[in-house]
């Protein structure tokens, strides 16, 4: 695997030197392989925002470097909306960015920026679409008929269509149904999987963390908290707990059950392994009504 | 750029100008106003200038907040400014090339009506950021209330609750705007390149998206007042009164001081350029 992210000791201060002055980000340093998806939490406040609006140069550092693939970003500032199309950024609440008559032409929007044209085009966002689970007719609808959880998943096919190698997501599930953050959570997946594309996420959801993530970074006042594979990170819920964070809803649980003197692992963090865990234990044991 | 204009927000400080009466305030703005366009030389405007310090100073809110705003309109001065200096004929020549003369009496006009419009923006904005918005309401309904006289009583209380909601919502705009401006930069969207045609269709899917959270806005506000049992003004009573105070009294002196000066300045120095 090969690093195609690197955040060095970045700090960002807004409205620098006035009197409203506030650091969101203090000496931040983290780096990201290929392929992997990273899922970032925090309290609200944390700087998670300003983080990720750094990732494809909407905001510049106070201090520090991002570095995506081998190249400062801002080592040519001219030339940082080239940036953009490598590292996609979907932001928080992204259906009201849709403006288009159609679901086809918004999502042909950003491509159609990088360039595209004619079959090319068309081709993109018939391959993105099915890639993503984006149904054929839904393409000739009017995005404003769509319902919430649609919406969402159209808006974030319109990044997507850029194909950058590195999607970054604000909360690409507040706010949504059990159902609908299920299948945004499924069209990430889905989306790395395809073009072997870098992810990070930030979410509030931990079920949602648990499931996708391969590393999770946390956040706190601006500084980075902790920085490890999910695994790891959830096996700490002590730590999480410091800064009143939790682990998943399944781990508390099976945590319950080891304080009883059963005897547990420590890793089960989604309702799915705890599934197969139980159903294991108790085949062996020959059955729960042996 | 955007998120500079802090025009429309409230600022506490609890400072004297936050105590004032709104009537007062809006009645002295507007008298503030009139005069500084009454002013017809550089003393009438440095007197203009000193008396607007003392009201920043008075009001508590920082120096740094109000010149925000001038940088938010510096494309105005500037241009302003540009203008009157070309087109102003009078006085020395200073420099002349190709078909532009400048002349100390256009630098002069440049210089004034730059400092004219700065002084106008950072007083307006003294009212809105000294006095809550359910304040303005009440000042600007009852100004208005003698509009009652002439059959026009219901729209009193609607268009003050406008203004109110109107300035209320200039820093919400101001906000969704950029968020929106910055989803559509992510998405590849060139705003500040290509000819005039392509500058005019890069803003659709900026306007679009704005005008549709706007009125999903104006619903749910719309929404959410009716909830509280708002029906326009009728029957509607205060809690709060205004009621004018001694304090009011000493601004509207002072004001009248204000006028005052500007007109002896204005006469004792003959040098108009307006
Ligand atoms: N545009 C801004 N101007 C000033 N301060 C800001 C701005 N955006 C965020 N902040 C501040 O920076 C801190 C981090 O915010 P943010 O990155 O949005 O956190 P999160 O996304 O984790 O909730 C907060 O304290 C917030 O008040
Ligand atoms: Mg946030």
């Amino acid at each position: 695997m090969s690093t195609i992210l690197q955040v060095k000791d970045l700090t960002h201060t807004y409205n620098a030197d006035t009197p409203l002055a506030k650091t969101a980000l203090k000496n931040i340093s983290f780096s990201v392989e290929k392929g992997e998806i990273v899922g970032i939490i925090g309290h609200t406040g944390s700087g998670k925002t300003t983080l990720v609006g750094h990732l494809n140069g909407l905001l510049k550092p106070t201090s520090g470097e991002i570095i995506v693939d081998g190249k400062n970003i801002w080592d040519e500032p001219k030339k940082i909306s080239k940036i953009r199309s490598l590292v996609g950024l979907v932001f928080q609440y992204p259906e009201y960015q849709l403006f288009e008559e159609t679901v086809y032409k918004d999502i042909a929007f950003g491509p159609k920026n990088l360039g595209l044209s004619g079959d090319e085009l068309d081709n993109r966002i018939r391959e993105t679409c099915k890639a993503v689970s984006i149904k054929e007719d839904l393409l000739y609808k009017s995005p404003f008929d769509l319902s919430g959880g649609e919406k969402r998943r159209v808006a974030i096919a319109g990044v997507m269509a850029m194909l950058p190698k590195i999607l970054v997501l604000d909360e690409p599930v507040a706010g949504l149904d059990p159902a609908g953050r299920n299948s945004v959570i499924k069209m990430i997946e889905d989306y790395r999987d395809t073009y072997n594309a870098t992810v990070m996420i930030v979410s509030h959801n931990m079920e949602n963390m648990a499931q996708i993530a391969d590393k999770l970074l946390v956040m706190n006042k601006g500084e980075l908290y902790m920085y490890d594979t999910t695994e790891n990170v959830f096996k700490r819920g002590e730590k999480l707990r410091e800064i009143g964070l939790n682990v998943p809803i399944v781990t508390r649980v099976i945590d319950v059950i080891r304080q009883k003197g059963i005897d547990v692992p420590d890793n089960i963090f989604t309702v799915e392994s705890a599934v197969e865990y139980i159903t294991s234990k108790s085949q062996k044991a020959g059955g729960l009504d042996a | 750029m955007l998120k500079d204009i802090t025009f429309g927000q409230y600022i506490e400080t609890n400072s004297p100008i936050h105590k004032l009466d709104p009537r007062t305030k809006l009645i002295l703005l507007i008298l503030n106003i009139v005069f500084l366009f009454l002013t017809k030389n550089m003393y009438s405007l440095a007197f203009a200038a000193v008396f607007l310090i003392t009201i920043i100073l008075i009001s508590k809110v920082p120096l740094k907040i109000y010149l925000k705003n001038i940088k938010a309109i510096w494309f105005i001065v500037v241009f302003t400014s540009l203008i009157n200096l070309l087109y102003g004929k009078t006085g020395k020549t200073l420099i002349s090339f190709w078909k532009i003369t400048i002349t100390t009496g256009g630098v002069y006009r440049a210089l004034f009506l730059a400092l004219r419009i700065i002084i106008l923006i950072i007083i307006s904005s003294v009212l809105t950021y000294t006095t809550t918005p359910n304040d303005l309401t009440d000042g600007i309904e009852s100004l208005l209330s003698p509009l009652r006289y002439i059959g026009l009583g219901a729209a009193v209380h609607t268009i003050a609750m406008m203004m109110t909601i109107a300035l209320r919502f200039i820093p919400t705009l101001v906000d969704e705007t950029e968020k929106i401006m910055n989803a559509q930069k992510a998405r590849g969207a060139d705003l500040e390149n290509g000819k005039f045609r392509d500058k005019i269709k890069a803003l659709v899917p900026i306007l679009v998206p704005l005008l549709i959270s706007s009125i999903r806005r104006a619903y749910d506000l719309a929404e959410a007042m009716e909830c509280r049992c708002y029906n326009g003004g009728v029957g509607r009573v205060k809690m709060k009164r205004l009621k004018y105070g001694l304090n009011d009294l000493a601004a509207l002196i002072v004001c009248l001081l204000f006028c005052a000066g500007i007109i002896i300045l204005n006469t004792l120095f003959k040098q108009v350029i307006i």
